[in-house]
């Protein structure tokens, strides 16, 4: 039984005269969860977004809210609430008049709008500015106020349009995690769009990857994050090395793979036959440098060059650079590092324990993957 | 060293906006001068006199032809105002929301620009063929029977002066409108929709009041231009229309310059409290 803050997407495609913007999208956001539809530019996020709010048509599919399809059912009729990336206050009215604007297109009485209105600017603490108007605001609060027209409308469904994308690095961690908790404290449905990967993790219950107009893994932060479905979402989620090969043996429960790079590796066997083609990766704080030598065919160990040292505090990021092969990250735990320093030039050899190693499906959609990624 | 570079600044932009300064002066300023000096002189019936009398403006205001003259100036520019503005905001709209392509949109609107490529009284005369006795429209009312005369309120009547302070005008009102329509945020449409509005209140509550800047500019152009001319009256009005610049046209015609210059002086200040009224409710400036 649906939920009445259930979104379920079935069979979604929206197409732009020839190019496809989203294509045969299904997923169901569970009622009260805070999903994050997470992706680069372009990959079709903000129109799935739009479908929902009813500001799109699909061309193929249905949209469910609670059970009930609400493909034309007009905007303001679906239970849903949109935050624009432009915050899309209106120049013309206070910031109170902004918020009681749906109770004014209701025709609610003036008292009563403006009472309610002024609850609700209470909640965001905005209730002093209430007779400024939006462009005497900073963009934090002015997105305070677009949040309290939203939420004045008691949506079901509230969708943010990368909301943060316009505040600095400071109100956007401060902003994010009251988002959280607003979306805790009302219980409500958020769907929030954005391309910056941290975020998504820090404050969805659910991650939805995209990537040109398909979804590539949805799951939890953790899930996304340790057991990408994908190559791409490993690359696009950052904080993996990701390699490819071809089984070439199978002994108990390991499996051998010769890298299309000349290298050998070794994985947790599940089912893998001689012979066939392989995408797997291993997390980038999960390879350790090799103190001394060590015998690079007995696998998962790759040599090469220091190219990059980042003391990052708790952790440092080294970048080592192999001929004619792909660099390789290691993310190591300062005292563990400092036990044994490097400086850049240095011939090093990295390794890492076979349990480590992800088998991932090969992507096959554009992988772009400019975005805001873990370093 | 700051007080120099802002003095060079003073000095820099003060030579910048001379020549536009000095051309107002002297084609602009000095004229309205020489009008209001002109309004305080004496006229004896043939003859000008230097003088500074109130007399042209006693004349003036206890004339009963200046009340209906200003009634009918009024009567043409407020229905002048209402259809440009109600035809130049539905173009605009239609130009700014409904058209997706912005070549198109281009296109159009030049194509509106078109006509004043030539003079508006070349544009006025066009009308006297189209309206006229054995002009198109009529020849068209009695070869289908829809009145066996031709009709006559066509042309040299008041209906052929708004027909073309319509069709002039009409741009002047739109050209405003369209500038402001075109910078609306469509997110804001968007929202409203989001909150519920409908069409019309999406319209009313939210296209509109952005649109107030453009709606002065363009009523201030329709509102000078129509209490000023006396082209499309004398030429289409057929002396059966009597308007304040009409009267002022017709003393200057008979060498009556002092009572004329006064006619001009009050009207002058008419239309400009009407301005000023206009600056004061909406601020122009934004939208500058």
């Amino acid at each position: 039984m649906a939920e009445h803050g259930d979104v379920e997407i079935r069979g979604v495609t929206k197409r732009f005269g020839p190019t496809v913007a989203v294509e045969d999208i299904n997923i169901t956001i569970p009622d009260g969860s805070y999903c994050c539809l997470l992706g680069p530019s372009g990959c079709g996020k903000t129109t799935l977004l739009r479908i929902i709010a009813g500001h799109e048509v699909p061309t193929e599919g249905d949209v469910l809210i609670g059970g009930e399809s609400v493909i034309g059912k007009p905007t303001g009729q679906r239970g849903t609430s949109m935050m624009f990336q432009s915050y899309a206050l209106f120049p013309h009215l206070t910031v109170l008049d902004n918020v009681a604007f749906s109770l004014k297109m209701k025709r609610v009485a003036k008292g009563e709008r403006r009472e309610r209105a002024y609850e609700v600017l209470k909640r965001v603490q905005l209730d002093p500015l209430a007779d400024r108007m939006p462009a005497q605001l900073s963009g934090g609060q002015q997105q305070r106020v677009a949040l309290a027209r939203s939420l004045i409308t008691n949506p079901k469904v509230l969708l943010l349009d990368e909301p943060l994308s316009a505040l600095d690095e400071f109100l956007r961690l401060q902003m994010r995690a009251e988002l959280k908790f607003i979306q805790i404290d009302l219980g409500i449905t958020f769907i929030h769009v954005t391309h910056t990967q941290p975020e998504a993790l820090a404050i969805a219950d659910m991650v939805v990857v995209m990537d040109t107009g398909r979804i590539e893994q949805a799951a939890t932060g953790p899930e996304i994050y340790d057991e990408p479905r994908t190559t791409y979402v490993a690359e696009f989620m950052g904080g993996w090395n990701v390699f490819a090969g071809r089984v070439s043996g199978v002994e108990n429960n390991q499996v051998t793979v010769a890298g299309t790079e000349g290298d050998n590796f070794h994985l947790p066997s599940n089912g893998h036959q001689v012979g066939q083609e392989v995408n797997f990766g291993v997390r980038r704080d999960k390879v350790h440098l090799a103190g001394g030598s060590i015998d690079l065919d007995r696998g998962n160990a790759l040599g090469g060059t220091v190219h990059a040292i980042e003391y990052q505090g708790n952790w440092v990021k080294l970048t080592m650079t192999r001929e004619q092969k792909r660099d390789l990250v290691a993310v190591i735990e300062d005292r563990e590092y400092f036990a044994n320093p490097t400086k850049v030039g240095d011939q090093v050899t990295v390794t890492w324990a076979s349990e480590d190693v992800r088998v991932m499906e090969r992507a096959t959609g554009a992988q772009n993957l400019i975005g805001e990624s873990f370093d | 060293m700051v007080r120099v570079i802002t003095s060079a600044l003073r000095y820099r932009a003060a030579l910048q906006i001379s020549p536009l300064s000095l051309a107002l002066l002297f084609f602009l300023v000095g004229p309205v001068i020489m009008i209001m000096i002109m309004s305080f002189y004496e006229f004896t019936g043939f003859m000008t006199v230097p003088d500074a009398t109130l007399e042209n403006y006693i004349e003036l205001f206890t004339s009963s032809l200046t009340g209906v003259n200003y009634l009918q100036t009024l009567k043409m520019v407020g229905i002048t105002w209402v259809v440009t503005l109600v035809l130049g905001f539905t173009l605009a709209y239609f130009l700014v929301f409904d058209l997706v392509e912005l070549r198109t949109k281009l296109l159009l609107f030049l194509l509106c620009v078109v006509p004043f490529w030539t003079s508006s009284v070349i544009r006025m005369v066009a009308w006297v063929p189209f309206l006229g006795k054995e002009g198109i429209i009529n020849k068209f009312v009695i070869w289908t029977g829809i009145s066996a005369e031709p009709l006559q309120f066509l042309l040299f009547s008041e209906f052929a002066v708004f027909l073309s302070y319509i069709q002039i005008f009409t741009l002047f009102m739109m050209a405003p409108l369209f500038n402001v329509m075109a910078r609306i945020n469509r997110d804001l449409i968007e929202a409203a929709r989001d909150n519920g509005a409908s069409g019309i209140q999406i319209l009313w509550h939210v296209i509109i009041p952005l649109c107030k800047p453009g709606i002065a500019i363009g009523t201030i152009f329709v509102v000078s231009l129509v209490a000023s001319d006396f082209a499309a009256v004398s030429l289409l009005g057929g002396q059966r229309v009597g308007t304040v610049s009409i009267s002022m046209i017709i003393q200057m015609n008979m060498a009556q310059y002092p009572p004329s210059s006064a006619t001009g002086v009050i009207l002058l200040v008419v239309v400009l409290l009407i301005v000023g009224g206009i600056m004061r409710m909406v601020d122009v400036r934004k939208q500058l």
